[in-house]
This record gives structure tokens, C-alpha cells and sequence, in this order.
């Protein structure tokens, strides 16, 4: 499953707070403790200087998924400021996978039927090697 | 959350000095201080691949 994250810096640089350059670090766990992905990453503070234009920050990573109804939990949080943290439960409800499992019909309990059942000379001779069609064909 | 939501309402409150009684200069400077503080809006996608 592919995560795109976009993260939109609110606040304004000041040389005396902040560095050149701020990170923050995000991680995602699987909401039972297990840590499915982490990185870091940087926002520039050059962009954020009073009547600047806001640059967001995008990043994109995979996260593996088997199904079922457990929500991961995205984590944002600063390197340097504390209580700049962000918690973000990833919804997986309307994310569907493919079962590995192979989807069969059970055969019912037929009699084969006999090659004349198809009423059709033509297509009777396409099977003269047989005089009844198997259970699938049937 | 952390302090973020904390910091936003503040930022959005017009008239800090009457409501933490403080004299318009330390006004001036939480105010300064509440932009300086870095808050992040996070959005996301998902998008299963094969």
C-alpha cells in the first residue's frame, strides 16, 4: 500500500528558535507496537519567512497490508521541539486486498450428459472421441 | 497531540492580554512566540499497489 504524506509547515522561521533546516521524524506502527516504517525528514526554513509562500513537504513510502480491520497509527514528530507531535490514525477500512485463497464452485452431483444433448450435428462432430461430456462441460 | 492544539487556539484568541493578564509587551511577545512555534497540518493518501 502506498502512503502519500504532505506536510504543511505553520509557522514562521525565526533565527534565534529555529535551525536552517527542521526535522521531524515519522513513523507508522500497526497500532500493537510493531514499527512498519520510519523516516526522516527535513522542512526548510528558508521558505518560511514572513509573506514567503508556503512550501508543503511530500513524501511518499510503502507500507505492507494483508487485510483484515486493524488501523495503522501515523506518528509526526519533531527532533527538536517538544509536544510538537501529531497522531494520525490511518483509516483501512475501505482498503480491500485480494484473498489468497482460491475461490472455487463445488461440482454438483450431475449425471453426464450425452454428446447429443447439443441437438447440433456440426458440433456433435467436434467431440466424435467422446460419447459424454465430462462434469464441468456437463 | 502534543501542545499543537494548544498553541492554535491561542494563536486564534484576539485579545491574549485580557484573557492571561498580561501587559500589552509580554502580549506582544507570546504572540511573536506563538508564530515561531512549529505547527504541521499532515494530510494523507492511500493507494493500494499490487
Amino acid at each position: 500500500m502506498k502512503v502519500d504524506v504532505v506536510v504543511t509547515p505553520d509557522f514562521l522561521y525565526s533565527k534565534q528558535f529555529h535551525m536552517g533546516k527542521e526535522n521531524f521524524w515519522v513513523i507508522v506502527d500497526d497500532g500493537q507496537g510493531e514499527i512498519l516504517h520510519y523516516e526522516e525528514f527535513g522542512i526548510s526554513t528558508k521558505n518560511l519567512e514572513y509573506g514567503k509562500r508556503i512550501v508543503p513537504v511530500e513524501l511518499s513510502f510503502y507500507l505492507p497490508f494483508k487485510g483484515g480491520k486493524r488501523d495503522y497509527v501515523m506518528t509526526i514528530l519533531s527532533e527538536r521541539f517538544v509536544g510538537v507531535d501529531k497522531e494520525i490514525e490511518i483509516d483501512l477500512s475501505n482498503v480491500m486486498v485480494h484473498s489468497e485463497k482460491t475461490e472455487y464452485t463445488d461440482l454438483l452431483n450431475l449425471r453426464p450428459l450425452p454428446i447429443s444433448t447439443l441437438h447440433n450435428k456440426d458440433f456433435e462432430g467436434l467431440f466424435t472421441h467422446i460419447k459424454y461430456f465430462n462434469p464441468v462441460q456437463t | 497531540m502534543g501542545h499543537m492544539n494548544a498553541i492554535k487556539s491561542l494563536r486564534a484568541e484576539t485579545d491574549l492580554s485580557y484573557r492571561l493578564r498580561l501587559s500589552k509587551q509580554e502580549e506582544t511577545k507570546l504572540n511573536r512566540a506563538l508564530k515561531y512555534f512549529p505547527i504541521i497540518e499532515v494530510e494523507y493518501t492511500l493507494r493500494p499497489v499490487a
